[in-house]
Formats: C-alpha cells, structure tokens, sequence
C-alpha cells in the first residue's frame, strides 16, 4: 500500500516537472502570442466600444453602457456602404472557396502528370502569381479600359455600338473585380500540388491495379487523401477573399457598388478627416468575427462531406 | 543510479542558471536605474532643449517633412524644390539648430502616425489633406497667425490669410495656390466649330461638347469623373447661397438644398452625354489624351497642368476659367510647425516659414516650379515674360486669369471633406454610364452624405 502511494507520489512529481518544462518552453511563444496578436485584438474590440475620433485621438472615450452600441449603431443603420461591402466580401469569399479551390485543384492535378515539359509550364504558371495584388489591380485598370482595353472590343463583338466603362455598371463591376483576383491561384495550386506529389507510388499502383487509372484515381484516390489540405486552402481562399482590398482600391474605389469590408475601414480611419477610429474598430471587429464564421463553416462542410462519404462505404 | 545522476546534474543546471538569472537581475537592476536616470536626463533635455545643447556642445535638429521625393528626370519641379529647401539650410548651416529636409513618398502616413501617437512632426508641408483636425485638436500645431501679424506678411501668404483662418488661427501657410481653370485645345474647338464663347455658359459648354463628339475621329469632349466634380464647385459658385455653403462645412441643410441638386445634376448630365468611356476617378489615367494627343477638347486641371503640355500642342492649348467667371483657388495643406518645440527650433520654423513665402523663393516657384506661388506681390506676367519660356507664359496666363476671377471659391474638398468629395465623384462616374437615372441616384447620393457626415 505504502509503495503504491510512493509510486503515485512519484509519478505526480514527475507530471508536475513535465508541465513546468512545457510551460517553459511555451512561454516565449505565448508572450509574444499576447503582445502581438491577442493585445491588439483585445483592443480592437475595446475600443470599438469607445468614441474615438479626430476629437480624442489619444484617449477613447468608453462610451457606457447605456451607448454602448453607438458605434455599431452608425456602421449597421447610418453608414451608407456597409451592408454592400458585407454583402461583397461575403460573396467573394464564397467565390474564393467556391471557384478557386476547384480551379486551383484541376490545374494541380494536371501539374503532377508526369508529361513532357511539365517543369517548365509549371514554372510559366507560378511567374504571373508573383505580381503583387497592387499591380496587378494597375494591370487589370488597363484591361478594362474602354477606349484601348481588350475587354470593350470582345463585348462589341456580342454587343454592337457598346461603349461603356464596365467598372462603373452595377453587376459587371463586381465581375470584372472578382476576375480581376479568382484565376490568380499560384499559391493555393502548389499547396496542393505539394501534397498530390506525397501520395505514396503504391497506393497509385495498387489503385492501378484495381483498375482505377487517370481522372478514376484522381478522383476516388488522390483528391480523399488531399482533403486536409483541401480544407486548409479553402479556409485560406475564403477569407483572403472576404478581405479584399487592393482590387476595389485600384480598380473603382468602391463605385458601382463594389465596397468591401476592408475598403470600408479605410475610408472611415484614413480617407475620413474626422478620423473614425473606433467606427473602423467596429467594423474590425464584424471582420474578424465573420473571419471565425468562415472558419467553422468550411471545417463543418468538410467535415459534413467526410461523413457522408463514410456512410457509402 | 543513472537517473539520480542526471536528476542531480538538471538539479545543479538548473540552480547555475537561476543564480546567473538573480546575477543578471541585479545587473538588470543597475541597468534599469541608469536607464531610469537617462529617461529623467531625457525629460530634463526636453525641458531645456537649449540648455542641453550647449552644455553638450550638440546642435538641434529642425526636421522638415515633405513630399518632393521624386527624381528630376521623373519630376523636375520636385528638384527645383529640394534645391529651394537646401538653399534654407546651406545659409542656416552656422546657426545652433540644423535645417534637415526630409524627402519622402509616405508624408501623410507619417503624420497620420504621429499624430495618433500624440506627437506632430517638426515641420512638415503637409499634402492634400491639409493639418489634420484630430492635430489641431490636440493643440499639436503651431499658430502662425501671431508671427505673420506681426512681421506684415499678409501679402506674402497671400490666400493662405483668409482661406486658413481657423476661429482667428492661422496652423498652416501653403507657399503656392491650387488653382484651377479649364484648359482647352483651340485646334479641336476649330475642327468642330465652336470658340472660346463655349465657356459663356454650361449650356453653352454642353453643346459645344456635342459638336466635339460628333467629329467622330475618335475625340471627345472632356475628362470627366474626378475633373468634373469642379464643375459642382463651379455651378455652386455662381450663387451666393452656394458661395456660402462652399465655405462652410457639409450640412444636411446644404446636402438637401437647391443648389447643390442643380449643381450636381448639372455635372452628372454633361457626364452622361461625355460618355462613361471618358471618366476616371484620376484625371492622370487619360489626362495624355489632352496633353500629349490632342484628342480631347477640355481638361478640367489646375494652372500647373502649364508644363504638362507637348511642346506640339502649346500654340494650341489654352487656359480658361469656369463659365460665370468663376475660379477655384485653394491654399490646401502648406507648411505646418509642431507646437512645443525649444524657442531655437522654433524660430528657425517661423524664419522658414517667412523664407519659403519671399518674393525671392516665390519667384523660383513660379517659374522653375511652375506652380502658382501665394505671395500676391509678384507680377507673374513680367516674370513670365523674362523666362521666355512658353510653359512659363502659358502658366502665367492661367495664374492670372484664375487670380483675377470675379468669383474665387475653395475647392469643396479641402472644406466638406475628402470622403464626401469621394463619395460625389463617385456618384457622378456612375451617373456617366448610359441610360443611369440621375435623380434616383442624386437621392442616394444624398442619403449617403447624411451618413458620413453623422
């Protein structure tokens, strides 16, 4: 009895050593953790429950409790562009997981065939996703340029006599903005890619010899195995997408109902001389919360789909 | 056995490392001290800046903020600018504070920052956006009112007097004027069979542009967008009740008011006859067509837009004012100087400010800056004339017919706000496609401003 407790005694020593260890080490990591990005978002949401404008810029003001919801007041019944700009970064993020990720997915299934010249169309691919999203809102400003852009003449040939600039007509704008960043996919198809290339050569000729070849072992073998990676990218797509800024910046600054979230904040911190800050915190904080959502609805969907495929085995 | 070894080695590791720990803190603590009282020594010499310099024999440094970074081979007036600048320090270079330029791309963001931060730069030539409110607020900027009153520089500051008065203070002096006019090819006014007297009236302009279009060699009336929200400006300008409202900040009463719809229907109908093809939210995106291809009749741009033109299309370029001979002047942002400096550093600011509004420097920017300069001293005809540049001359004339305007209004930017002036410009591109209905959206245009303006 006497041993058992000494053992007991021992072994609790031993687990009070190991979590001082793990403490230790994660310390550093938690600090800076703290300092750089649970102090601002504390903070952010703090003071998105503050007046804190060109008049105290120093100081927030608490607003107290009874106005507590004045600046999410403002954002959700006064100001004029952010229910567009929710509506847009919500539809480009459901794009970007929508659109993208398969788009990314074919072009990295079609990058691991192990044909001729592969390399070097795979090299070609990635040059144009090393532009930065700055230029190339200058480069597609260019494209769709109605007196010398290619886009207008390609429109004239469905469309006699049309003249217009499509970045100012409700609906195409918000086309010609998501074109404008949906096919630029360089980073996501080499996640993928990365991960079609660690598929085990076994598995492959095992499913060979099943009989599954090509599109087949795509399909039932290689996209089930990416899936983790699959949903990494999606999660990734989406909210890069709901965070669109350079695009409507360069491409209309937000006319013809092309405002996004991240635009909005912009225009109420900087643009605005009454300096908005705790309105743009308010709106960060919608940002970062929709942010979450976006995180547990792609996790739910693939979990949801993995289920799925379960049952029918 | 060989566990209790190593536990007593981790044992003696770890005990080495908490000495040396409590070592380092002691040392620490020394340290912190001496830091201590080198942040007291530091709060002393902010207190007696002076004192401090010349017990230690260093000079104090007047940092000067400003956005004329670009090379001369991209912007030659930035050069002639900096040279401007240089030449203040260069003569100041024996005196106990150094002058020290800084050039940079980023200037807004760096006294955004600061200011956030509490603090103002020394100096700065602040952009488009003027001294911002929330410095002010903190009574972080310098009142130069006091300085001018008292040393006569009422002329030499020029519009900067009047248009910069804040409740009887003055916290920014622009050493030249944004001023604007309209710019128009004779050669395509010819072709198309109309003359200068387009600009009698707006119906006169909008059917001039008609005939412009209808040449259909692929030349088009004007840039419209942002150039033609001046055509709002000018509209408003051509009543008192405008004039007035132009002034003063955005209020429902003005968003809801008469004039402010003719003027905004106005502009948005010439718009929509110009065609959206032909609007831009930066007048730089299409503003070769005017200046270098001659393929547009009108340029809504600023009497600098002098020495943009192709030396091909001098003769046939030329300046006008708004119709109802109206002008938009503007002193804009300007030299501000940061409050609670030491007296050396600030008298070297307020020295910089009189140098900068000289006629000697104003002269210099004239004519190798080729901007409008603010001192109402110069005869700029004179000048122009002894330059014998044609750029020079055209910009004289430009200069002088916006100074001379019967009417002279600020431009509604500086005064009810960038964002709203962003929110009318985009109004107005969208109001340019086709077939838009202009009332409908000058209503939510309406709606909009009650917003940003709450």
């Amino acid at each position: 009895m006497a041993g058992l407790q000494t053992n007991k005694k021992k072994k609790n020593k031993l687990g009070m050593r190991r979590t001082g260890f793990i403490m230790a080490f994660l310390a550093p990591t938690l600090l800076v953790f703290c300092v750089f990005y649970l102090y601002p978002i504390v903070t952010v949401f703090a003071t998105s429950f503050c007046k804190w404008d060109y008049t105290n810029i120093t100081s927030p003001e608490f607003f107290g409790f009874g106005n507590l919801w004045d600046n999410y007041n403002y954002i959700f019944n006064k100001y004029p562009f952010f229910w567009e700009a929710l509506r847009n970064s919500t539809t480009w993020a459901i794009l970007g997981a929508v659109v993208q990720i398969p788009i990314a997915t074919l072009i990295a299934l079609a990058l691991s065939r192990k044909v001729k010249g592969v390399k070097w169309v795979r090299n070609i691919y990635i040059v144009p996703n090393m532009i930065s999203t700055a230029a190339m809102g200058i480069i597609f400003l260019q494209l769709y340029n109605p007196s010398y852009g290619i886009i207008n003449p390609v429109i004239r040939l469905f469309k006699k006599g049309f003249s217009d600039n499509i970045l100012l007509l409700h609906g195409p704008a918000f086309v010609a903005m998501t074109c404008a960043y949906i096919f630029f996919t360089g980073t996501t198809t080499l996640m993928i890619l990365g991960n079609i290339m660690a598929v085990p050569e076994e598995v492959r000729e095992a499913a060979m010899l099943d009989g599954a070849s090509g599109l087949k072992q795509d399909w039932y073998i290689v996209i089930p195995m990416i899936k983790g990676t699959l949903k990494t990218v999606s999660t990734l797509a989406a909210t890069s997408g709901f965070l669109i800024y350079n695009e409507v910046y360069f491409l209309t600054k937000g006319a013809a109902g092309t405002y996004s979230i991240s635009y909005v904040i912009r225009e109420l911190a900087i643009s605005s001389p009454r300096t908005q800050f705790g309105r743009a915190n308010a709106v960060a904080v919608i940002q970062i919360l929709a942010g979450m959502v976006i995180i547990v609805v792609v996790n739910l969907l693939y979990s949801m789909n993995l289920g799925k495929k379960r049952i029918d085995r | 056995m060989r566990k209790k070894l190593i536990s007593i080695l981790l044992a003696t590791a770890m005990c080495g490392s908490m000495l040396a720990g409590c070592g380092s803190n002691n040392a620490g603590n020394a340290v912190e001290k001496e830091t201590e009282s080198a942040a007291e020594t530091a709060a002393a010499s902010e207190e007696a800046p002076e004192a401090e310099a010349s017990q230690t024999g260093e000079k104090e440094v007047l940092e000067f903020y400003h956005g004329y970074y670009q090379d001369e081979s991209e912007w030659a007036a930035a050069q002639a600018m900096r040279d401007i600048y240089d030449e203040f320090a260069n003569a100041h270079a024996d005196g106990s504070v150094t002058f020290k330029p800084i050039a940079v791309e980023n200037r807004d963001d760096i006294v955004s920052v600061k200011v956030a931060g509490g603090s103002f730069p020394d100096i700065v030539d602040a952009g488009g956006g003027g001294v911002p409110l929330a410095a002010i607020q903190q009574n972080l900027v310098y009142d130069l009112k006091p300085y001018i009153d008292e040393n006569n520089l009422q002329d030499a500051v020029g519009i900067n007097y009047t248009q910069h008065d804040q409740d009887g203070h003055i916290y920014a002096v622009h050493d030249q004027i944004e001023s604007r006019g309209l710019w128009y090819n004779a050669d395509v006014f010819e072709k198309a069979g109309v003359s200068a007297d387009a600009f009698s009236d707006w119906a006169s302009f909008g059917e001039a542009m008609a005939k412009i279009r209808e040449l259909g060699d692929g030349s088009y009336g004007y840039i419209a967008g942002q150039g033609s929200s001046f055509i709002i400006n000018a509209v408003m300008a051509s009543s008192e009740n405008g004039r007035k409202m132009l002034e003063s900040e955005l209020t429902e009463e003005v968003i809801n008011s008469d004039e402010f719809a003719e003027a905004f229907k106005t502009a948005a109908k010439l718009d929509q006859e110009n065609g959206s093809e032909h609007t831009t939210d930066d007048n730089g995106n299409l503003m070769a067509d005017f200046n270098t291809n001659g393929t547009v009749g009108v340029l809504f741009n600023g009497v600098w837009n002098a020495s943009g033109i192709d030396a091909s299309l001098t003769e046939a370029i030329e300046p006008v004012i708004f119709p109802g001979d109206i002008s938009i002047a503007s002193a804009g942002g300007g030299i501000a100087v940061a409050n609670g400096m030491s007296e050396a550093k600030t008298e070297l600011a307020l020295e910089f400010v009189k140098y900068m509004t000289s006629a000697e420097v104003q002269e210099k920017i004239f004519t190798e800056v080729q901007a409008n300069p603010c001192n109402m001293t110069l005869d700029l005809n004179a000048l122009a004339e002894g330059s014998g540049n044609a750029a020079t001359m055209k910009l004289a004339e430009a200069c002088s017919q916006v100074n001379n305007a019967g009417t002279i209004v600020i431009d509604m930017g500086y005064t009810w706000g960038s964002d709203v002036k962003s929110a009318i410009i985009n109004a107005l591109m969208e109001c340019a496609v086709s077939g838009t209905d202009i009332d409908a959206r000058f209503e939510l245009l309406q709606k909009e401003l009650v917003a940003l303006i709450g």
